[in-house]
C-alpha cells in the first residue's frame, strides 16, 4: 500500500477537516501536491492557511479526513515513522523560529548534528554551503539571531530549513515583513532552490508578486473550503466572484500587469 | 518504510580508479567520511567512478568535491566518470559556495586575562546599574507621591493577589512543618533537663525573630521574584516594554512600582501568617511529643514573647520585599534578545535575591545585638 515513487503525489489529502470546538476552520478539503511543483496556498487572514500547514506538517492532527505524506498514511504512523517522514521535510516558520542562544551557523548545523554522523568540520562546511545558498556570507554565520535584520533572519531560517536537502519544503509567508527588494530576492532564492535541490515546495503567502513569479499552482482558501485551484493565469481569469475579489483587487491587478508585462 | 535499509555510501579503490557507490546523502556518508581520511591515495592520475551512486545531495557532493580539491592540491589529477546532470548541478553548486573548515571565519579568541577583566567589568557595571535602578525607582516613587492620581491601584491589587494571597498555602505549610521540626528536635534535648516547657520559648522566639521572616522571604524570592524577572524579560524580548514607552507609559511606573509596593505589603503579612502557622506547628508537636497542653503552651508563650520580638521579625520583611522586587525587576530589564536570556536572568534574579536576603538578615542580627534589641 505504501507507494512512494516519482509519479505519486507527495501529499494527498481527502476530506481533511479541522475544528476547534464548535468553530469549523477547514472542512472537507481534497487536494494533491505533486512532486517537484511549487504550490502556493493563499487566502484572507483567518482563512486557515497556517492551520492547514500545521496539519500537513504533522504538528497538529486533523479532526477529520485522511492525509498521506510520501504515500504513507500520516495519521497512522508511530513516533519513529513520523520522525523518518519529518526528516524528509524542512519548514520555514513565519517568524523564523531561530534558536536565540545559537549562532546562525549553529542553527543551520542543528539538523545536521541530530541526523547525520558527520564530523565537526564537515558539518560546519555543509552548513556554510547552505548559508551561502540562502544568500548570506560566511561571516554572518557567527552572528546571533538577535543581531540580524528581518531579511537576514528569513534567509538564515531558510538555510536551516534546507540543511538536510529536504524533498519537501514548507515556507510560511517567506516574504512577509520584508522590503520589496528583499522580498524579490527571497522569491529569487526560492526559484534557485527549486532549480538546484529540486524539492517540492508548499508556500503560504499573501504576496501577489510572489504568486506570479514563483508559484506553479495556487490554491485559494476561503470559508473553510478550497475556493479555487489552478495556475495564476487561470485564477486571474476566473469569473467566480470570490476568486475575482481576491485576485483582481488593485494589488492583484498591479502584480498581474507587472508579471505579464502589460500596461 | 520497513524495507531493507538503504545502502550507505561507500568507496573502494581499484588501482587508479576510485569507485563510489550507495547513497551519498547527508545521512549515509558519516562512515565514508572517516574512511576517506584514512585512505592511502596512489600518486599521479586518478579516476572517480560515480555511475554506481544511487543518490546524491549537497552534503555528499561536498564530500566528493572536497576530496577532489584536496587531491588536486597535492598535485594529482582527478577525472570524474559517470556524472549525471543532477550531480553536475550539485557539484557546481558546492564548488561555488563551499568553504573549507580551516578557512571559515572564527569568533575572536580572548585570553584568560581579558576574560577576567571583562567579567569583572561586567559585574561592576551590573552593580552600578542596580544602584542606578534603585535611584530611578525612588525618583519614580516620589513623582508618584506628588501625583497620587497616577498610582495604579488595579496593578497593585493584582500583584498583591499573585504575590500574597496565592502564596498562602505554601508559606503556611512550610512554616507549620518548620514549627514541628524545631519542636521535635528541641524537645528531645529539653526533656533531658526536665525543661520541656521551654520548647515554647524556643519555637516562639526562633520563628518570630528569624525563621518566619527569612523563610518566607526565600519562598517569595523563588516564587515571585522569578516571576517578575520572567514577565518583564519576556516583555523586553517581544518589545512590549518599548511599546509602553512609545505610548508614554513609564515602564517604571507600570511594571516596577506596583510590584514593589504590593510585595512590601504582602511580605510582612505573609511573615505574620508564617509566625502563626509555625507556632501552631510547635504547639501541636508539643502536645503530641511532650504532652504539653495547648493552654500551658500559650501561657508560656505570653511570658516568653514580647511585642519587640514580634516587631524585630516583621520589621525585616519590608526590607526583604524591596530587595526581592528590585532585583527581580532589574534582572528583567537586563534581558536581551532570546528565550535563553530570560532563563539566565531569572536564575540570576533568584540567586541574587536569596543571597541578598540572607546577607541582610545577618547584618540585621549584628546590628540588633549591637543595639541590644
Amino acid at each position: 500500500m505504501d507507494v512512494d515513487n516519482a509519479q505519486s503525489p507527495v501529499i494527498e489529502a481527502r476530506g481533511l477537516g479541522v475544528r476547534f470546538g464548535p468553530k469549523v476552520v477547514l472542512e472537507d478539503l481534497d487536494f494533491d501536491i505533486r512532486r517537484g511543483e511549487i504550490l502556493a496556498i493563499v487566502g484572507g487572514s483567518g482563512s486557515g492557511k497556517s492551520t492547514l500547514l500545521r496539519q500537513i506538517t504533522m504538528l497538529q492532527r486533523p479532526s477529520a479526513g485522511s492525509l498521506r505524506l510520501f504515500g504513507q498514511d500520516a495519521l497512522a504512523l508511530d513516533e519513529g515513522e513520523r520522525l523518518r517522514v519529518r526528516r524528509r521535510f524542512g519548514i520555514l516558520f513565519q517568524n523564523g523560529a531561530l534558536f536565540g542562544d545559537r549562532t546562525v551557523l549553529e542553527n543551520i548545523a542543528t539538523p545536521l548534528w541530530e541526523h547525520t554522523e558527520l564530523d565537526h568540520g564537515s558539518i560546519e562546511e555543509i552548513a556554510t554551503i547552505k548559508l551561502q545558498l540562502a544568500g548570506l556570507r560566511p561571516e554572518d554565520g557567527l552572528l546571533y539571531p538577535s543581531q540580524l535584520s528581518g531579511g537576514m533572519r528569513k534567509r538564515a531560517a531558510v538555510a536551516r530549513a534546507i540543511a538536510l536537502d529536504p524533498e519537501l519544503l514548507f515556507l510560511d509567508e517567506p516574504t512577509s515583513g520584508l522590503d520589496p527588494l528583499s522580498a524579490e530576492a527571497l522569491d529569487e532564492l526560492v526559484l534557485q532552490l527549486k532549480a538546484t535541490l529540486e524539492p517540492t515546495i508548499v508556500l503560504v503567502t499573501h504576496d501577489m508578486d510572489s504568486l506570479w513569479r514563483v508559484a506553479d499552482r495556487v490554491m485559494l482558501l476561503g470559508d473553510a473550503h478550497i475556493l479555487a485551484s489552478g495556475t495564476m493565469t487561470e485564477l486571474a481569469a476566473s469569473g467566480e466572484p470570490l476568486v475575482r475579489r481576491f485576485f483582481q483587487g488593485p494589488r492583484g491587478r498591479a502584480a498581474m500587469s507587472g508579471a505579464t508585462g502589460q500596461k | 518504510m520497513n524495507r531493507s535499509e538503504p545502502a550507505k555510501a561507500s568507496l573502494r579503490l581499484e588501482s587508479d580508479r576510485a569507485v563510489f557507490s550507495g547513497r551519498w546523502t547527508a545521512r549515509h556518508i558519516g562512515r565514508v567520511g572517516h574512511q576517506i581520511e584514512h585512505t592511502a591515495w596512489p600518486a599521479g592520475k586518478l579516476t572517480f567512478e560515480l555511475s554506481e551512486v544511487e543518490r546524491m545531495d549537497t552534503a555528499g557532493a561536498w564530500l566528493l568535491h572536497r576530496l577532489q580539491r584536496q587531491l588536486t592540491s597535492k598535485g594529482m589529477s582527478v577525472e570524474l566518470e559517470g556524472v549525471t546532470p543532477e550531480m553536475q548541478g550539485l557539484l557546481k553548486l558546492v564548488s561555488e559556495s563551499g568553504v573549507m573548515a580551516s578557512d571559515l571565519p572564527r569568533p575572536e579568541r580572548t585570553g584568560a586575562l581579558q576574560n577576567l577583566g571583562q567579567t569583572s567589568l561586567r559585574s561592576l557595571q551590573s552593580a552600578m546599574g542596580l544602584i542606578a535602578f534603585v535611584g530611578e525607582a525612588w525618583l519614580a516613587g516620589i513623582r508618584l507621591m506628588l501625583h497620587p492620581g497616577r498610582i495604579r491601584w488595579a496593578e497593585i491589587a493584582h500583584s498583591l493577589g499573585e504575590a500574597g494571597h496565592k502564596a498562602l498555602p505554601i508559606v503556611g505549610l512550610l512554616a507549620f512543618l518548620l514549627g514541628i521540626v524545631i519542636t521535635y528536635q528541641g524537645g528531645v534535648q529539653l526533656r533531658q533537663y526536665g525543661a520541656s516547657i521551654f520548647v515554647a520559648d524556643l519555637v516562639g522566639l526562633s520563628m518570630l525573630r528569624e525563621l518566619a521572616p527569612i523563610m518566607t522571604a526565600i519562598i517569595v524570592a523563588g516564587r515571585t521574584g522569578s516571576a517578575y524577572t520572567a514577565q518583564i524579560g519576556t516583555m523586553q524580548v517581544t518589545e512590549e516594554v518599548d511599546a509602553l514607552r512609545s505610548i508614554g507609559i513609564q515602564p517604571m511606573e507600570l511594571l516596577v512600582l506596583p510590584k514593589l509596593l504590593a510585595l512590601m505589603i504582602a511580605l510582612p503579612l505573609l511573615t505574620l501568617y508564617a509566625d502563626v502557622m509555625g507556632v501552631l506547628g510547635g504547639m501541636v508537636m508539643a502536645k503530641v511529643q511532650l504532652d504539653i497542653s495547648y493552654a500551658t503552651f500559650i501561657d508560656r508563650l505570653q511570658v516568653a514573647l514580647t511585642v519587640k520580638s514580634y516587631l524585630v521579625g516583621i520589621g525585616k520583611a519590608p526590607v526583604f520585599a524591596a530587595m526581592i522586587a528590585i532585583i527581580g525587576c532589574y534582572q528583567g530589564f537586563k534581558v536581551s534578545g532570546s528565550a535563553a536570556s530570560v532563563g539566565r536572568h531569572t536564575t540570576i534574579s533568584v540567586v541574587h535575591a536569596i543571597l541578598a536576603v540572607i546577607v541582610v538578615d545577618a547584618l540585621f542580627s549584628v546590628a540588633f545585638s549591637y543595639l541590644d534589641i
